[in-house]
């Protein structure tokens, strides 16, 4: 790799950046972001997100790991079939959209204020045209009015039944829809379900050679092997990863922890 | 009261996590749906999961159910818990009976006071 965050560049499998004081969520960043030539290095695949960062705040759980150990050699279970089973299931299973907002907005914009205050409005001009009546008759005009406003209430009333219909029309149309979308949340907790047997079967599968490599850790490093920084130092030494892993804090410098993981290592400052 | 029930993982996490973040306002969690309490605040919370999940969230106003405003029904229930016995269907019970049949039932709506 070629290491661009410090002045002058440096290459090699194994670099110290500590005296440089870069944040290693900076170097994280620049190793498995492929646009970003902070880091020239082989492309980090998916499991550098499991494996290739120890002794960061947040750690994959021992599954996890072991998980991607297997994962990053190759491994196949037979498990990944049921998996690959329950995804097209889940794929092939539709379901259409269960919003009804457009609906639920024309009724309550049809029974707003509006129709309250026209309501008033046409109580107000029946009095008008009822106290003019008994002399010279009501004004044209107020009764022109009076109509206009009446038939314009009436119109209001008609809208706000035939949208509360509309929605009640669609509602129970959806509620079909709704056993669709309650068989895909099944289907996506059998997904789920399967994806937790691949990931405790390639656990298994893992867990000898992970064993093994956190053995050989003990052996010739002080890191206590019980730590998850050894689990995770160990996980690097059985895994293949090709991008390098970051490693911050911890007693090793690079150059012993590239050749204890047998991984290429940038060595970083404490968090 | 404010019912929401949820149709996707993603929902249902969040349906969860509201109910630790607002005890006062989550009534009670049923795992996949929940009442909420009928405040602005259930309201607001009911407003939000439906803008996150316009097609995974389904929500419905419930109100408290009084027997007593259906009294052919009520009786009509009691008699059949009291007095048939545990094989009798309902529909044989409540033939030759006053008690109204599965098909008036089925076809009578509650009147929205109810």
């Amino acid at each position: 790799m070629r290491f661009r965050l410090t002045d002058p560049d440096r290459a090699g499998r194994a670099i110290d950046c500590r005296e440089a004081d870069i944040d290693p969520s900076r170097v994280l960043t620049a190793v498995r972001d492929p646009t970003d030539d902070g880091v020239r290095c082989r492309r980090a695949t998916r499991l550098h997100g499991t494996l290739g960062a120890v002794g960061f705040a947040s750690s994959p759980s021992r599954r996890q790991t072991l998980a991607a150990v297997a994962r990053s050699r190759g491994v196949r279970v037979p498990e990944q079939e049921a998996l690959a089973a329950a995804r097209d299931r889940l794929a092939s299973h539709a379901t259409e959209p269960t919003n009804l907002a457009p609906e639920r907005e024309e009724v309550a914009s049809a029974n707003d204020a509006d129709r309250a205050a026209l309501r008033e409005e046409v109580a107000r001009l029946r009095g008008v045209v009822d106290a003019t009546r008994g002399g010279d008759g009501p004004i044209e005009e107020t009764l022109t009015e009076y109509r206009e406003t009446a038939a314009r209430l009436s119109e209001v009333g008609t809208t706000a039944t035939a949208a509360s219909e509309r929605l009640a029309r669609e509602r129970e149309r959806l509620s079909e829809r709704y056993d669709a979308h309650q068989r895909r949340l099944e289907l996506e907790d059998a997904v789920a379900n399967r994806e937790r047997d691949v990931r405790r079967a390639l656990a298994d599968r893992a867990a000898p050679r992970v064993a093994r490599a956190r053995d050989a850790l003990a052996e010739t490093t002080p890191v206590d092997p019980e730590s998850d920084r050894a689990l995770q130092l160990a996980a690097l030494r059985a895994a293949r990863l090709s991008a390098p892993a970051v490693v911050a804090g911890g007693s090793l410098d690079a150059s012993v922890l590239a050749r204890v993981t047998d991984a290429s290592i940038v060595r970083c400052r404490d968090l | 009261m404010l019912f929401v029930v949820a149709y996707s993982r993603a929902a249902r996490r969040t349906l969860r996590n509201l109910r630790r973040e607002h005890e006062e306002t989550v009534v009670r969690e049923f795992g996949r749906a929940a009442l909420l309490e009928p405040t602005g605040h259930g309201a607001l919370l009911a407003c939000r999961l439906r803008e996150r999940y316009p097609d995974a969230v389904r929500v419905e106003r419930t109100r408290p159910f009084n027997e007593f405003a259906v009294p052919e029904i009520h009786e009509a229930a009691v008699a059949y818990e009291n007095e048939a016995s545990k094989y009798t269907p309902y529909a044989r019970f409540a033939s030759g009976t006053d008690h109204p049949d599965p098909d008036t039932l089925r076809d009578r709506t509650l009147d929205a006071g109810l």
